[in-house]
């Protein structure tokens, strides 16, 4: 009796267990368009205004601020095999160095960072408590799998603009919002593009994690595909992956000898299935790319050099050992207030969401206010930085804000991230909005440096 | 119809493991009365051991790949005999929601150590392949599915001819009765969870391999082990080897198939609750007196 009640118990955990773990208007993208020089955008250089000096940040007054606090808040997706906890965490620590240099005018930044575990009703009532019992004025680095569609509505009847980094497509497609990064749909697509230049023919497959939203963020390279005459198919697998062989053959029998492979997951989820593709022999027999998370010196450490040159990841941001003066900067800042942060692209964006928030309040004259910040995070444009491949906005005039719209690709190659192509711009289709979205940077003077 | 071959291969070679795992599992529970639900959590940290080891270059790398092993048999058996006692007693339920406790303590533990960047392990023997039914078939993974087959045939060897295994046979069935019959209860009950705790320690090893050293996923690896465990009744080692071969192929053929291959890692579930079913309706078709 006792076995069999303990049987059941037992079943009852599995299951608890798995629920924790989910035409026209744009340019023909061919392959010989893709490849098209007008493709390719001359790199920002960290120069003027926006570069610090080592040890520097926000002011740069070397005094610890000590007046009353700003409180900003911040929300990160933190469930097995999904950590964005880095990225606030980076941002935080970007934060901690202004206090140390005189804060905002004298005033340190009291950053509230909260972590959520993709429940829309947890992730409403801590939106609530940053907004109205801790009353932060501004909400920066904030990298959900889902905020954004959840909490839209509320941030807009508080007059909230915030600077996050994107996830969910509701993050591009609202004007309550504007990441620093072009998050896994734009991402996924920039992978695309570079399997196509690489000779990726027949198909493209794209994998993302089974969570809420992932197949609509794989529909962009589904629709690339297409538009390009070949077959697009999406696929979802829960993460952890705990067969990666057995996907990692089925991703190839996908997309058949010769075709390509987009990959849009963590780097410590990813690093199994490319072993297992290494193990199985499979480099060779399709073009692997990624999306930008495995943009990260550790991941290329733990990979052999049969990969060297062969998966092309999309990077939204420059290559982490660029030697130029932000990378540099920010490197220090994470050794110095965040060294148990990963040098890598998650890294890259919470230091930009808190240099571009810190940039835009030092620019308040007057009262610190909830409406004054966010008035100057909306106001934010072509904040320059050798991160990234083109100057950064807030607000795109459209309704929708992918301000990071171009970048490049990393692979590794010996133990290294390497750059092996230069600045592009993410394809635009049928199904986005980046037509639109260019044809306003340019007439309003946006993304120039 | 896609061609299962590879995955046929693949999902032997998983499912050995999941059997391994899943008969240490069921030994620990014959003698000690203990579901170990850290048998993942225990396995991992052995395995991140090992990969901070290699890293470090301060030993041969031998010696790294064994402490994996020895972790998981000194980490099992220190639990055994700090925890044990005090839950002898106890209902079945209390002593394995006691290693939940135990499984959350380690998953903090090597998030806050280990958690943030990607890690990897590649054992000599996964640079071994060959090609078998289009699938790449590595060194590893024949070594998991034979080192099943040899712990399953071992344990029940053990248990039919040694002492301590007759004498955890006793423990099973009752452990009151075997105490007063002189059989030093607590010594066996530590052999146990020693050896459970080594073949954690090997599983952990092997996985980290097939399946890749992520914390989370080879600390709910568990759960595949589990449910083959039960499949077994948590009595029989030849069933539930059975059943690990079982999950691990199923759970892989599945992945050909692209209608269900997003719902393949539910394959462990399905199986255990299908198993009880009929266990439940066979226990209803029996005659009332006619058990043994």
């Amino acid at each position: 009796m006792k076995r069999s009640l303990l049987g059941l118990i037992a079943v009852g955990v599995l299951l608890l267990a798995s629920c924790g773990d989910d035409d026209d208007g744009g340019e023909d993208a061919s392959p010989d368009e893709t490849l098209a020089p007008d493709d390719t955008v001359a790199p920002v250089t960290g120069s003027g205004n926006n570069v610090q000096a080592s040890g520097e940040c926000g002011a740069g007054t070397g005094e610890a601020a000590t007046g009353e606090p700003i409180k900003i808040g911040g929300m990160a997706t933190n469930i097995p095999g999904v950590d964005f906890t880095w990225i606030t965490e980076m941002t935080g620590a970007y934060f901690e160095c202004v206090n140390d240099n005189g804060g905002i005018n004298g005033r340190p930044i009291e950053y509230i960072a909260e972590e959520e575990q993709v429940d829309p009703q947890q992730i409403a009532s801590l939106a609530v408590k940053l907004v109205e019992q801790d009353q932060v004025v501004g909400i920066v680095g904030s990298t959900s799998l889902i905020e954004c569609s959840v909490n839209d509505d509320y941030y807009g009847e508080q007059g909230f603009h915030l600077i996050v980094a994107g996830v969910a497509q509701d993050c591009f497609s609202s004007p309550n919002f504007s990441a620093v990064n072009m998050g896994p749909y734009y991402s996924s697509l920039g992978g695309a593009q570079a399997a196509l230049r690489a000779g990726a023919e027949g198909t493209i497959v794209v994998v993302s994690p089974n969570q809420p939203g992932f197949d609509l963020i794989n529909s962009g390279v589904v629709e690339f595909a297409e538009e390009n005459d070949m077959e697009g198919v999406s696929i979802l697998e829960d993460v952890p992956i705990n067969d990666p062989a057995g996907l990692a053959q089925r991703l190839v029998a996908e997309a058949g000898d010769g075709g390509g492979v987009v990959l849009d997951f963590t780097g410590p989820t990813v690093l199994p299935l490319l072993q297992a593709i290494e193990q199985q022999g499979l480099i060779d027999s399709v073009v692997w790319a990624s999306s930008t998370p495995p943009n990260d010196p550790s991941l290329a450490a733990e990979l052999s050099d049969a990969w060297n040159g062969k998966f092309l990841i999309n990077a939204e941001f420059n290559v982490l050992d660029s030697g130029e003066p932000d990378q540099e900067h920010m490197n220090e800042v994470l050794e110095q207030y965040a060294p148990d942060v990963p040098l890598s692209s998650f890294a890259q964006m919470g230091y930009l969401a808190g240099r571009i928030a810190t940039d835009a309040l030092l620019s308040i004259e007057g009262d610190i206010t909830k409406e004054s910040v966010n008035e100057a995070f909306r106001g934010v444009t072509n904040f320059v930085s050798d991160i990234l491949c083109a100057p950064w906005y807030y607000d795109s005039t459209t309704g929708s804000n992918v301000s990071n719209n171009v970048d490049l690709t990393v692979a590794p190659e010996d133990g290294n991230m390497v750059q092996v192509e230069e600045c592009f711009k993410i394809t635009d289709l049928p199904g986005n909005p980046l037509d639109e979205i260019r044809a306003a940077e340019e007439e309003n003077g946006l993304n120039t440096g | 119809m896609p061609d299962l071959k590879p995955f046929l291969v693949l999902g032997f070679a998983l499912g050995g493991v999941f059997a391994m795992s899943g008969v240490g599992l069921v030994v620990l529970y014959r003698a000690t009365g203990v579901l170990n639900l850290a048998y993942g959590a225990i396995g991992a940290t052995g395995a991140l051991i090992t990969w901070s080891l290699l890293d470090a270059g301060w030993v041969p790398d031998w010696v790294a790949y064994l402490a994996c092993i020895v972790f998981g048999g000194a980490a099992t058996l220190l639990y055994g005999v700090l925890f044990g006692p005090p839950f002898s007693a106890r209902d079945p339920l209390v002593k394995a929601t006691a290693t939940l406790g135990l499984l959350l303590i380690l998953l903090g533990a090597m998030q806050w150590v280990w958690g943030r960047d990607p890690h990897g392990i590649t054992l000599p023997t996964s640079r071994w392949n060959y090609d078998l039914f289009d699938a790449r078939v590595s060194g590893t993974q024949v070594i998991g599915v034979v080192f099943a087959i040899v712990v399953t045939t071992g344990t029940a060897v053990f248990l039919r001819v040694t002492k301590v295994g007759t004498a955890m046979r006793a423990l099973a069935d009752d452990r009151e009765i075997t105490a007063t019959l002189g059989v030093p209860v607590r010594r066996v009950e530590a052999a146990a969870w020693l050896g459970s705790g080594l073949v954690c320690g090997g599983a952990g090893l092997l996985l980290s391999n097939l399946v890749g050293l992520d914390i989370v996923g080879l600390t709910f690896l568990v759960i595949p082990a589990l449910a083959a465990a039960l499949i077994g009744r948590l009595h029989s080692l030849w069933v539930t080897l059975a059943a690990g071969f079982l999950i691990g192929i199923v759970q892989s053929s599945l992945t050909a198939f692209s209608e269900v291959a997003e719902y393949r890692t539910l394959t462990p579930f399905v199986l255990a609750i299908l198993a009880l079913l009929w266990f439940a309706t066979r226990r209803r078709q029996t005659p009332a007196g006619s058990s043994r």
